[in-house]
C-alpha cells in the first residue's frame, strides 16, 4: 500500500483496526522523504530512529489491545520553532547552535499523547521570518509543485512536506501568513486558528500578539482531525483562551453553506492580483452561490491600505524583544569575547542573519524613544481600527473570501534582495492576525502550467469550526490536493 | 550673600512578596542557602518558548500592601515589558508595570520626633526580581573579577515596588519611612521585610533646592543595602551635592552607587549611553481586570493599621511614644497585649510586662508569642495580683519565671516559689477590718458621714488591714470587707 | 525627519548588534525606505482611538501559588554554553547594562 499518499484518517483507522502496522506506514514515509529531501530540503532536523521506535509502541500498543489515539501512528512534521525535549530545535537559526530544549511544546505533548509520530522538523525562513523559506540557516527548502520555486514562507518546510507526501499532516506557525501563504504556493490546505485557541507554550516567539500555531494538510478532515488534537486550553499559555473547544470533525460531518453570506473583499483586487488567483476567487464565489450561499460586496479598505506598515511595525517592535534573549549566556551560539558587551554584539551578529537583524533594528527603532508614539503607538491605534473594520465587515458577512497571496509561487531567489518586495507577499494574510481572526487557506487545484490555486476565507473569532465547513464544501467541488515529487520520482 | 538649602527625598522600595511560588512561574521562590539554579524552569531562565503566568497570591498581596497604604486599586491593570541586556536578566526585558500599575494615591503617616507626617505614595506595581550575579576571578578573589557567575534563583520572585511622592526632607525622615514600610509588610504578613537579606532594597532619589531659587537636579542613588547605609549615603549626598550648588555649579542628574566601605556615592554610568528602556505592553499577559469584591474582602480584613493601633494606644491608653511603637509593630504582639487587657489587666501595666518580659522571653527561646507557656490569660491574672498589691513586681517577676519553666499557672506557680495569696479567710478578714474600724472610731466616723471624699482615710485604714493580713489577700476582697463592714456600722446607727 | 548613519548605529547599540562598515550604508537607506512606507499610517484616522483597548480579550487568567520543582533544571544547565559547577559563566561585565536597576 502507498501509505504516503493516504490521509491521516485513514491511516489512523487502518492501524487501529489491525489492518497495516504504524511501522510500515512510517517507514514508507520515511522513504519518501528521504528520497525526496536532497530536493526539496524540507526538513532540518529528520527524526528516522525516534520515528520508528514511535511507530513501534504504537503497534504493540495496538496489538495489547491499547487504544493508540486519535492519530495513532500517523506520520507528522513540525516547523522547527515548536520545543522538543532533546531534539534540536533551531528556528532556522545559526543562533540556537544545537539547542536541545528541555521541555516540550504544549502542541508537541498533545500530538505525541493524541499517538502522532513526529517524522521531522522542518525547514522555515528564520525565526519564522520571511516569506519563502530562503532565508533559512540550513539552506532554502524548494517547492515540490516546481522545485525552481520557494515553498512560501515561513513554514515552507510544513508545507513542503505534505504536498510532497511526506506526511499527510504538519504544523507550522502562522504570524503575518506563514501558515496560509506556503500552503498556497504548494498548494495545501493551510489553517491559522484564531488567536489564543491553540497554545503557544513552547513556540519560539516571533511576535507574541500575532503568532499562532496551525495545521496543513491535504484534506479537511485531517484539518479537523489535527484540530481536535491541537486546539485545548492551555494554563500555560495567558493568552490561551479558557474554556471548552469545539469538536471540529463534528463540524465538517454535513458541510452546508446554505444561507451563509460570503463577503467578497473588492479593494484587495487592485490589479496587482494574479489573473489566475482571482478567477479562482470568481469560480469559488460562483459555485458558493449556487450552493446556496449569498455573495455580497464588503469593505475593508483600512485593512488594505495600513495592514502592511501596521504589521511591519508592530511584528518588528515585539521581535526585538522577544530575541533580546539570544546572548550567549544559557543557550545556544556564544561567540569568545574578553568582555560581557562584546559577547553580546559577537553573538547576536554571528548568529542572526541577515533578514532577522533588519527587523530587530526596526523593531528596537520603533520602541526608542522619541519614535514610539510616531510608530510603535500609531500602529497599535490602526490595528484596532483594522479589527474593529473586520467586526463591521463580518455584520455583512458569515466569512470573508480573498485570495490568499497576490501572486503564484515565485521563482528562488527572485525577492532575495528586495525585502520589502517580499512582503508584499503577505498582503491578503497579515491583517488577518492583526485583528486576531482564523483564517483558512483552501487549495482550488491548479492552473495551466501546474501551479497551485487557492483562496482564503477568514471567519469571525472563535469561528475556526465555520471555515472548516466551508473548505469542506469548497473541496467536495475543486477535490482534495494530491501529492507532487517536484519530477524527482 | 547666605545660601540656605532644603532637601527633597523620594523613596523606591522594593518589598519582596511573601509567597510560595514566583511571580510568572511555579518555582519555589526560596533563594537563600540554596544550590544555584535549583528553583528554575524554562519560564524564569527565559528559555525560547516559555511563557508566564501570573501568581494570583502575589496579585493579592500587592492589593493588601496597597490598600494599607491607602492607594486606589486600578480596576485593570496590565504589565509592561522593560528592555535592557544583563545576564541576571534571562528574557532581556524584565515584566514591570509601567503606565497602568496595580495602584496609586496613596499615603502613609511616619511618626518622628513626636509628630506625624504624612507620606504621600505615588504608586504600587507588581515586577518580577532578577538573578544573582556572583563575581570572581580566575584565582577566586572577588575583586577585579574576569567573569561572573550567574544564578537565577531568585529570578522571577514578585516584587512590590512602593513609589513615594518626593516629600522626605532629610535623612531621619527617609529612615523612618523605611523602617515604617518595613513594620507595616511585615505585619500584614505581605513580605518579611529583611533589608540584610534583600527581601526590602530601597533606591533613593535626592535633590536639593536653594534659597536662591536654583533646583539641583535629582540624583539616584543605589546599592544601599541597610537603613544606615541609606542615612549616610543621604548624608553624604547633601554635602556633596550643596557644595557643588554652593561652588555655582551644575548638578549632573545620574545614578550613583553608595560605597559603604568607603563612605561615597559615585557615579556608575562609565559610558554616556543613554538608558532606552522601550517599555511596551507585555503581549504574553493580557490585561488583569481587578475584582471589586476581592478587593473589598481584602479591605475589610486588613487588620487595625499598625499606625492607628499606635496612635490608639498613646491617646486612649496613654503609653509612651516608645511602648506604642514597638507594641503595635507586630500583630501577634499587639493581640496578645490586647487579650491579656481584655482577661483584666491594666493597660499600662500589661504594656509594660508585654513589651520587657514577654517579648523578652519570645527572644531568648525562640517561641512564637502565640505559643508561649505564659498566655494572655495566664498573665492577666498575675497581673492582678501585682495591681492589687498582693503580689510585688520582683515576686511576680519570679512566679512569671516559674509559669515559663514549668508551664502551670499563676497559682501552682505562686505556691512553689513558696508565696501564698488569699491566705485569709473570709471571717477572720471580716474580723481584722471590723478590729481596725473599731480601733479608729474618728476616720470611720468620717467615712460614714460621707465626709471622706478625696478616699484618704478609707486608704489609710485599708492599708492597715492589709498590713495585719501581710498582704494575703487581694485589694478586692479587702475592699468588699470594707463596704460590708461599714454598711453595717452604718445600719446599726441608724 | 531623515533617518541617518548615526541613527541607525544608534539603534543597533540598543539591540546590541554590530551592522559591519559595509552593510551601514544599505540598511540606511533600508530604513529610510521602510520608514516611508510606515508613514502612510499617518494617513488613517486614528482620532480617539484607545491603542490598547482589547475587545474579545480575556482577562488574565491567575494561577494558584503553588511551588513546583521542575525536574528537567540539569538538562537546561548542560545547554549552558558557559559553566561552572551549577552557575552559568558570563565575561566580566563591563560597567555597561544595568547591574542592579529594578526600579
Ligand atoms: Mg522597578
Ligand atoms: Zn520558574
Amino acid at each position: 500500500m502507498i501509505f504516503h499518499e493516504m490521509e491521516a484518517s485513514r491511516i489512523a483507522s487502518g492501524i487501529r483496526d489491525g489492518e497495516f502496522t504504524a511501522r510500515d506506514v512510517v517507514g514508507d514515509c520515511l522513504a519518501r522523504m528521504q528520497a525526496l529531501e536532497p530536493v526539496l530540503n524540507a526538513l532540518i532536523t529528520p527524526l528516522s530512529e525516534k520515528a520508528i521506535a514511535k511507530a513501534e509502541s504504537i503497534d504493540k500498543a495496538v496489538s495489547s489491545g491499547k487504544s493508540p489515539g486519535p492519530l495513532g501512528g500517523v506520520p507528522v512534521v513540525v516547523k522547527d520553532n515548536m520545543c522538543t525535549r532533546g531534539v534540536r530545535t533551531t528556528c532556522g537559526s545559526r543562533i540556537l547552535g544545537d539547542w536541545k530544549p528541555p521541555y516540550d511544546a504544549t502542541v508537541i505533548e498533545l500530538l505525541e499523547k493524541a499517538g502522532a509520530v513526529v517524522i521531522g522538523k522542518s525547514n522555515m525562513d528564520e525565526f519564522a521570518m520571511g516569506s519563502s523559506t530562503e532565508h533559512s540557516a540550513f539552506g532554502p527548502a524548494s517547492n515540490p509543485r516546481d522545485t525552481d520555486r520557494v515553498p512560501g514562507g515561513s513554514s515552507g518546510g510544513s508545507a513542503a512536506s505534505v504536498a510532497a507526501g511526506y506526511v499527510p499532516i504538519a504544523l507550522g506557525s502562522d504570524t503575518g501568513g506563514s501558515i496560509r501563504q506556503p500552503a498556497a504556493f504548494c498548494g495545501v490546505h493551510g489553517l491559522k486558528p484564531t488567536y489564543g485557541l491553540v497554545s503557544r507554550w513552547g513556540l519560539v516567539a516571533f511576535a507574541s500578539s500575532l503568532d499562532q500555531i496551525g495545521p496543513f494538510a491535504r484534506s479537511v478532515s485531517d484539518m479537523a482531525l489535527v484540530m481536535d488534537v491541537i486546539a485545548s486550553y492551555d494554563h500555560k499559555d495567558s493568552t490561551c483562551r479558557p474554556g471548552g473547544r469545539p469538536v471540529f470533525s463534528e463540524s465538517i460531518k454535513e458541510p452546508s453553506v446554505k444561507g451563509k453570506k460570503v463577503g467578497i473583499v473588492r479593494e484587495f483586487q487592485n490589479g496587482t492580483l494574479d489573473g489566475d488567483i482571482e478567477r479562482s476567487i470568481e469560480n469559488t464565489a460562483s459555485m458558493l452561490s449556487s450552493s446556496g450561499a449569498e455573495i455580497v460586496d464588503i469593505s475593508l479598505p483600512e485593512s488594505a491600505a495600513y495592514g502592511l506598515p501596521c504589521y511591519y511595525i508592530i511584528a518588528p517592535a515585539e521581535a526585538s524583544s522577544n530575541l533580546a534573549r539570544f546572548d550567549g549566556v544559557r543557550y545556544g551560539l556564544r561567540e569568545e569575547a574578553p568582555d560581557l558587551i562584546s559577547q553580546f554584539l559577537r553573538t547576536r551578529s554571528a548568529g542572526f542573519g541577515e533578514e532577522v537583524q533588519r527587523r530587530i533594528l526596526t523593531g528596537t527603532f520603533a520602541l526608542s524613544s522619541g519614535y514610539y508614539d510616531a510608530y510603535y503607538l500609531l500602529a497599535l491605534k490602526v490595528r484596532r481600527r483594522i479589527c474593529v473594520e473586520f467586526t463591521q465587515a463580518f455584520e455583512a458577512a458569515d466569512v470573508i473570501l480573498m485570495p490568499a497571496t497576490p501572486s503564484l509561487p515565485f521563482r528562488k531567489g527572485e525577492f532575495i534582495d528586495d525585502p520589502i518586495s517580499m512582503y508584499m507577499s503577505d498582503v491578503f494574510t497579515l491583517p488577518v492576525n492583526l485583528a486576531g481572526l482564523p483564517g483558512m487557506t483552501v487549495s482550488t487545484g491548479m492552473n495551466a502550467s501546474g501551479l497551485p490555486l487557492s483562496v482564503q476565507i477568514v471567519a469571525p473569532r472563535w469561528a475556526d469550526s465555520r471555515l472548516l465547513e466551508f473548505a469542506a464544501v469548497i473541496e467536495a467541488w475543486a477535490g482534495r490536493p494530491g501529492i507532487s515529487s517536484g519530477g524527482v520520482l | 550673600m547666605d545660601l540656605s538649602f532644603e532637601t527633597v527625598i523620594g523613596l523606591e522600595v522594593h518589598v519582596q512578596l511573601a509567597t510560595e511560588s514566583k511571580l510568572f512561574c511555579s518555582c519555589p521562590t526560596a533563594y537563600i542557602g540554596t544550590e544555584p539554579n535549583t528553583n528554575v524552569c524554562p519560564a524564569c531562565l527565559g528559555l525560547p518558548g516559555s511563557l508566564p503566568s501570573l501568581n494570583r497570591r502575589a496579585l493579592e498581596l500587592g492589593v493588601k500592601a496597597a490598600l494599607a497604604l491607602d492607594c486606589s486599586v486600578n480596576a485593570m491593570t496590565r504589565f509592561h515589558r522593560k528592555n535592557y541586556f544583563y545576564p541576571d536578566l534571562p528574557k532581556a526585558f524584565q515584566v514591570s508595570q509601567y503606565d497602568i500599575p496595580l495602584a496609586v494615591s496613596g499615603s502613609m503617616p511616619i511618626f518622628l520626633e513626636g509628630r506625624v507626617k504624612n507620606i504621600n505614595i505615588t504608586r504600587l506595581h507588581l515586577e518580577e526580581d532578577a538573578g544573582k550575579l556572583v563575581h570572581k576571578t580566575a584565582d577566586g578573589r572577588l575583586s577585579g573579577a574576569s567573569f561572573s557567575l550567574v544564578d537565577y534563583n531568585r529570578g522571577g520572585v514578585p516584587l512590590a515596588e512602593i513609589v513615594s511622592e518626593p516629600e522626605l526632607s532629610s535623612p531621619e525622615e527617609a529612615r523612618e519611612y523605611v523602617l515604617t514600610i518595613r513594620r507595616l509588610v511585615r505585619y500584614l504578613e505581605v513580605s518579611d521585610g529583611d533589608m540584610e537579606s534583600g527581601s526590602l532594597r530601597v533606591d533613593a532619589n535626592i535633590s536639593q533646592k536653594c534659597s536662591d531659587g536654583r533646583w539641583g537636579s535629582r540624583v539616584e542613588i543605589k546599592n544601599v543595602n541597610s537603613v544606615r547605609a541609606m542615612e549616610r549615603a543621604l548624608e553624604y549626598e547633601i554635602i556633596r551635592q550643596r557644595e557643588i550648588l554652593l561652588n555655582g555649579e551644575e548638578i549632573v542628574q545620574e545614578t550613583r552607587h553608595w560605597d559603604d566601605g568607603a563612605g561615597v556615592t559615585r557615579s556608575s554610568r562609565s559610558k554616556e549611553e543613554a538608558h532606552d528602556y522601550r517599555y511596551f505592553p507585555e503581549p504574553d499577559l493580557p490585561p488583569i481586570k481587578i475584582d471589586e469584591e476581592l478587593v473589598k474582602y481584602i479591605g475589610c480584613s486588613l487588620p487595625e493599621l499598625p499606625w492607628d493601633r499606635r496612635e490608639r494606644y498613646i491617646r486612649e491608653w496613654g503609653l509612651s511614644q516608645a511602648d506604642s511603637v514597638s507594641l503595635s509593630e507586630n500583630q501577634d504582639v499587639a493581640l496578645y497585649l490586647e487579650k491579656t487587657v481584655a482577661f483584666g489587666a491594666d493597660r499600662q501595666l500589661a504594656a509594660n510586662w508585654v513589651r520587657t518580659y514577654i517579648l523578652r522571653l519570645q527572644n531568648e527561646t525562640g517561641v512564637a508569642i502565640n505559643d508561649l507557656a505564659v498566655g494572655p490569660e495566664d498573665l492577666a491574672s498575675l497581673l492582678v495580683h501585682v495591681k492589687q498589691g498582693s503580689l510585688s513586681s520582683t515576686a511576680a517577676k519570679d512566679v512569671l519565671g516559674i509559669m515559663f519553666a514549668l508551664g502551670v499557672k499563676v497559682g501552682a506557680a505562686m505556691e512553689k516559689s513558696g508565696i501564698s495569696a488569699g491566705g485569709v479567710s473570709r471571717d477572720a478578714l471580716f474580723e481584722t477590718v471590723a478590729r481596725i474600724l473599731e480601733a479608729n472610731p474618728a476616720e470611720t466616723g468620717v467615712i460614714i458621714a460621707g465626709g471622706d471624699t478625696a478616699v484618704r482615710k478609707r486608704k489609710y485604714l485599708m492599708g492597715l488591714v492589709m498590713k495585719e493580713i501581710r498582704g494575703q489577700a487581694a485589694g478586692e476582697e479587702v475592699s468588699a470587707a470594707f463596704d460590708a463592714v461599714l454598711g453595717s456600722i452604718r445600719d446599726r446607727s441608724l | 525627519m531623515a533617518i541617518d548613519e548615526k541613527d541607525v548605529l544608534h539603534v543597533a547599540r540598543l539591540a546590541r548588534l554590530e551592522i559591519p562598515p559595509e552593510r551601514v550604508d544599505p540598511m540606511v537607506r533600508y530604513f529610510q525606505d521602510i520608514i516611508e512606507h510606515f508613514r502612510t499610517l499617518e494617513k488613517c484616522d486614528t482620532e480617539g482611538i484607545d491603542p490598547f483597548e482589547e475587545s474579545g480579550s480575556h482577562s488574565c487568567p491567575l494561577r494558584d501559588d503553588e511551588p513546583e520543582i521542575w525536574s528537567y533544571v540539569i538538562d537546561a544547565l548542560e545547554e549552558a554554553p558557559l559553566r561552572e559547577g551549577r552557575f552559568f559563566k558570563v565575561p566580566a561585565i563591563d560597567g555597561e547594562g544595568d547591574p542592579d536597576d529594578l526600579s
